[in-house]
């Protein structure tokens, strides 16, 4: 038992005037009589001359003692130190990947994990804060340090599962930026493992994981793409089997919503098998699982025909397996190769790997570690290991993606011309670069592909897509995408018609953020009168149901903060007080000698008492509306905002401080402190 | 306080307890009627007298007594009773009208009939004050149709008055004299002092009744005053029911039943005992008194004095002709 306010322990003095009472001789009322000869021997044996008389025990001294003792106690506000199972902050992180939709929980491993985290709700204090971030595909902050447990309950009850894999590193990265200053922070994480060993070291030391899911036996339809062969158009389903058991499954193609057809497949346990099956030219090729198994989201694939029309790229130079095995993805394309360089007349695109750029291109051209000089930059030399250090975040090629990982050994040293503008550059060290040659818009890459670690990160066929598209004015159109992946918008600078599965459609503005494909389905993309269709289908590597329980490091720290946490008794001791009074009560209103009004006011004293021990067992809230409450709005104001991204948030801020007359904010490219007239404008 | 009230010595302080002049009050309600005795009961009384015997050996009044008086002028004829000397019944009536009649003569002395009223203090509970001039008033009026003189003395204090005497035609002054004494309270002193002041003195009282509560330490004195000569003692022994049983009749001045820690006033001494008045308290005191008051019977009886005891809460009238009959000796 601890106290916080070992103060309260002075109410303890109150047991002398109790005491005093007692001691205090009560006055009598007088009655009259004939006489008092035969009461002499019945009566008190005190002297009335004494104010005073020997303390006798009485219930009512005992109840009016042990009053005072509880109501010091209630003074001391005491609290039982527990082993809690939550910090004083917990951050409760739910993995909503694709996977946890399998149905070995409650019924979903989602709901199971839901459940969870409810339930160590239920066992923490009051006083205990809470955030929710969803790691999802894209990982959010739900609910932020908040002890309304009634709004973290909607944020849980809210959270749903997507076909995508979880980004987890990126949530718990958003959980670390949680922590206050003012409390202990804790983690309780909500998976079914299956984490990378990325993932697994980005979880703090000392999070409590809940390991939610039983089985993993599950069949999967892993990856569906298109091969034409002289005229024939096949489509080939894998599909994996994740159990160890052998199974037999049915299986239907469709092309446009048309079965094309059912086959039945043995798939021998922990194995694959492919599928293939001839199809007429259509768009929209669908292969269904129809037995039902732990997850859904993966018995269904697609992909897009071969109806598309195709844009023709010409690859000049030594054989390269990186951007073969790139092309070959993107059906879309019809890549011609060449081993010397040629004018891409005829093409829509030229890319030139290692050969020299001809002075009249023919066709939109990007240079890769061109030999010689070009009008867009001059090469001069070689730089070693340069590193990334800017990316211009308005060109639609390298927005937003992260290069940071990428690592070159050795480039050229390029100068830029007058009018070529640097897209990716380190120190003093150019690495693409935009211009003209020939009345042909072309991108200059510095290093050969096979001197970076480019062609092997994941923004490599992003990039290149967005390369091919933005030089051909067309969306190089993948395979296949994944829930969580972007999806390829032209960079035409004009509006995009994007329509969802569900049917719904929406318009994309150039300054807009490209989206992310959310649920499976075909997604479609309008530009100037070119459509295109693209597959979304449930991340593969969700199918993968194994439950693994991540390894987390105990942070000895942590441990200790749980064990501090102390949970109030007041409640107990006030409903005992509450108690004791009545019988304190009724134990007095037996007492006798004591006058009416004086009872009147003793029993209005108790009335007061027990009213005030109510009010502080609700603990009542006054609220009242004020005007005192700053709000903080904390803007990048960096180059890499741009123009556009610097009216959205000038129209947002607008938008936020309708009714406000004054706002301060934080910037962070020069950190000062604006204060502004309503109306007035603040980037620009 | 209204002049016809009675004034108690033994009240307390009204600032201390209101209540302790409630008693006095409820008790001068009583006293502020000039009817001492119902006109019913004066009514039933008339055909009733003494039959005392005389202290000096001679023929009080109409009393019936063995010995003859010494006057031989005829006065009345009154109907012959059981006792009566056969010899004084007039033959010639008899023989004529086929009536016993006992022949009267003017030249009979007659006898005192002292009444010593307890108008203490402690007389103002619960009115026994009342009760007792009532009482008083019964036998006075039977002495009077004894033709007797009848003595209303005021104790304490001896306040003594002339005697009353004219037969039934005395009983109106009889009444008011009570009333009056009943109606003032008497100086500070002992009812017993007076008895005994009184004795001494000497007289022909040939009945002597005290009328009192005893509510005094010195309670078996006034008894011993009573013997001071060959009389006819009587004790009418008023009480209060609450005396009696407190732990059944309610307190007169609070109307409920005494519980809690209280402090008696003695009205008459004004001396305060503090007295938790739970019911084993009560109990014992109630074994007390009734004890007390079969000691006082018992020392009347052993002192030749006949003994009553009358509560204020009695019918008056089966009181006048029951058991007060009996004490007083009249018929």
């Amino acid at each position: 038992m601890t106290f916080a306010n070992p103060w309260g322990f002075l109410a303890l003095l109150g047991i002398i005037p109790v005491i005093g009472l007692h001691m205090l001789r009560p006055r009598r009322p007088r009655v009259a009589m004939p006489s008092t000869l035969w009461w002499s021997g019945e009566a008190a044996t005190a002297s009335a001359a004494r104010p005073w008389q020997p303390l006798k025990f009485s219930w009512l001294l005992l109840a009016q003692l042990l009053l005072v003792v509880l109501l010091a106690v209630a003074l001391a506000r005491p609290g039982i130190p527990r082993d809690l199972e939550v910090s004083p902050h917990t951050v409760l992180i739910v993995d909503t990947s694709g996977s946890m939709a399998a149905l070995d929980g409650s019924p979903t491993r989602l709901d199971a994990a839901r459940q969870a985290a409810l339930d160590l709700m239920d066992g923490a204090p009051a006083e205990t804060r809470w955030s929710v971030v969803s790691a999802g595909v894209e990982p959010e902050v739900l609910v932020s340090a908040t002890t309304d447990t009634d709004a973290v309950r909607r944020a849980l009850n809210g959270l749903d599962s997507t076909a995508g894999a979880g980004d987890t590193a990126a949530a718990l990265d958003l959980a670390r930026s949680l922590e206050t200053a003012d409390l202990p922070i804790g983690f309780a994480l909500f998976t079914d493992g299956g984490l990378t060993a990325e993932q697994e070291a980005a979880i703090p030391a000392g999070t409590d994981v809940t390991v939610v899911g039983e089985r993993r036996t599950n069949r999967a339809i892993s990856s569906m793409s298109i091969e034409s062969t002289a005229g024939q158009q096949d489509v080939r389903v894998t599909i994996t089997n994740h159990g160890s058991e052998d199974v037999t499954q049915p299986i239907r193609v469709e092309v446009d919503d048309v079965l094309v057809a059912r086959q039945t497949i043995r798939i021998a346990g922990d194995s694959s098998r492919d599928l293939v099956v001839a199809i007429p030219p259509g768009e929209r090729v669908r292969a269904v699982l129809e037995s039902q198994d732990l997850l859904e989201a993966d018995d269904v694939a697609r992909v897009v025909g071969s109806t598309q029309p195709a844009l023709t790229v010409l690859v000049a130079g030594p054989e390269d397996t990186f951007l073969q095995a790139l092309f070959a993805a993107m059906p879309s394309l019809e890549v011609t190769y060449a081993e010397e360089a040629r004018p891409g007349d005829g093409f829509d695109v030229a890319i030139y790997n290692q050969v020299d750029v001809p002075d009249r291109p023919g066709a939109p051209f990007f240079a890769i570690a061109p030999p010689a000089s070009t009008d867009i930059a001059t090469v001069a030399g070689s730089v070693n290991q340069p590193i990334v250090t800017f990316v211009d975040g308005q060109d639609p090629i390298v927005a937003g993606l992260d290069l940071s990982d990428v690592v070159i050994g050795e480039a050229q040293a390029l100068t830029p011309a007058d009018k070529a503008v640097v897209v990716l550059g380190g120190v003093n060290a150019p690495l693409l670069v935009r211009g003209e040659q020939g009345d042909q818009p072309g991108l200059v890459l510095a290093m050969p592909l096979l001197s970076t670690t480019l062609p092997l990160d994941a923004v490599f066929p992003v990039m290149m897509g967005r390369i091919v598209s933005d030089l051909g004015s067309v969306v190089a159109q993948p395979a296949t995408l994944e829930v969580g992946d972007v999806l390829p918008i032209p960079t035409t600078g004009e509006q995009v018609s994007v329509s969802f599965p569900d049917g719904t459609a929406a318009v994309l503005n150039p300054d807009d953020p490209t989206p992310i494909v959310e649920s499976p389905g075909f997604w479609g993309t309008t530009v100037a009168d070119r459509s295109l269709t693209f597959a979304a289908n449930a991340a593969g590597a969700e199918s993968d149901l194994a439950v693994r329980t991540p390894v987390v490091d105990v942070a000895p720290a942590a441990e200790a903060q749980k064990r501090d946490t102390v949970t109030d008794q007041l409640k107990y001791v006030i409903a005992a007080l509450l108690v004791l009074l009545v019988v304190e009560w009724l134990l007095a209103r037996r007492r006798i000698g004591v006058g009416p009004r004086q009872w009147r006011w003793a029993t209005a004293l108790r009335a007061a008492i027990a009213v005030s021990l109510l009010l502080a067992l609700l603990v009542p809230t006054l609220t009242r509306p004020s005007d005192q409450v700053a709000t903080v709005f904390l803007i990048d104001d960096s180059d890499s905002l741009g123009t556009p991204g610097r009216q959205a948030i000038q129209v947002w801020l607008d938008e936020a401080l309708d009714a406000s007359h004054l706002m301060v904010s934080e910037r962070w490219s020069r950190s000062d402190v604006t204060r502004r007239s309503n109306g007035s404008p603040l980037l620009m | 306080m209204p002049p016809n009230s009675r004034t108690s010595a033994g009240t307390v302080d009204a600032s201390q307890h209101s209540g302790v002049d409630a008693a006095a009050a409820r008790s001068a309600e009583s006293l502020a009627s000039n009817v001492l005795i119902p006109p019913r009961l004066v009514g039933a009384l008339t055909r009733y007298e003494l039959t005392a015997p005389r202290r000096d050996g001679s023929l009080g009044g109409s009393h019936r007594s063995p010995r003859h008086g010494s006057s031989q002028d005829f006065a009345d004829y009154r109907e012959y009773r059981p006792g009566d000397d056969h010899r004084r019944i007039d033959q010639r009536v008899l023989a004529r009208l086929d009536q016993v009649l006992i022949r009267l003569h003017d030249a009979e002395e007659s006898a005192r009939v002292r009444l010593i009223v307890d108008n203490s203090a402690s007389m103002g509970f619960d009115d026994k004050a009342f009760r007792a001039a009532q009482v008083a008033g019964v036998v006075g009026q039977v002495a009077l149709q004894t033709r007797d003189l009848v003595e209303v003395v005021a104790a304490p204090g001896a306040v003594r008055h002339e005697a009353i005497g004219g037969g039934r035609a005395g009983i109106p002054a009889l009444h008011r004299r009570l009333l009056a004494t009943a109606r003032t309270s008497s100086p500070d002193g002992s009812v017993a002092e007076t008895v005994s002041l009184l004795q001494r003195g000497g007289n022909k009282t040939a009945i002597t009744v005290l009328f009192s509560d005893l509510a005094e330490p010195t309670w078996e004195l006034a008894l011993e005053g009573l013997l001071g000569a060959k009389q006819q003692n009587v004790l009418v022994h008023v009480v209060a029911p609450f005396e009696l049983d407190p732990t059944k009749y309610p307190h007169p001045e609070l109307g409920e039943i005494l519980t809690g820690d209280v402090t008696l006033v003695d009205i008459e001494t004004r001396s305060t005992v503090e007295v938790s008045a739970t019911s084993k308290v009560l109990k014992q005191y109630r074994d007390t008194f009734v004890a007390w008051c079969e000691t006082v019977a018992q020392a009347c009886a052993r002192r030749g004095i006949r003994y009553v005891r009358v509560r204020t809460d009695d019918d008056l009238e089966q009181l006048a002709l029951g058991p007060l009959r009996a004490a007083a000796g009249y018929r």
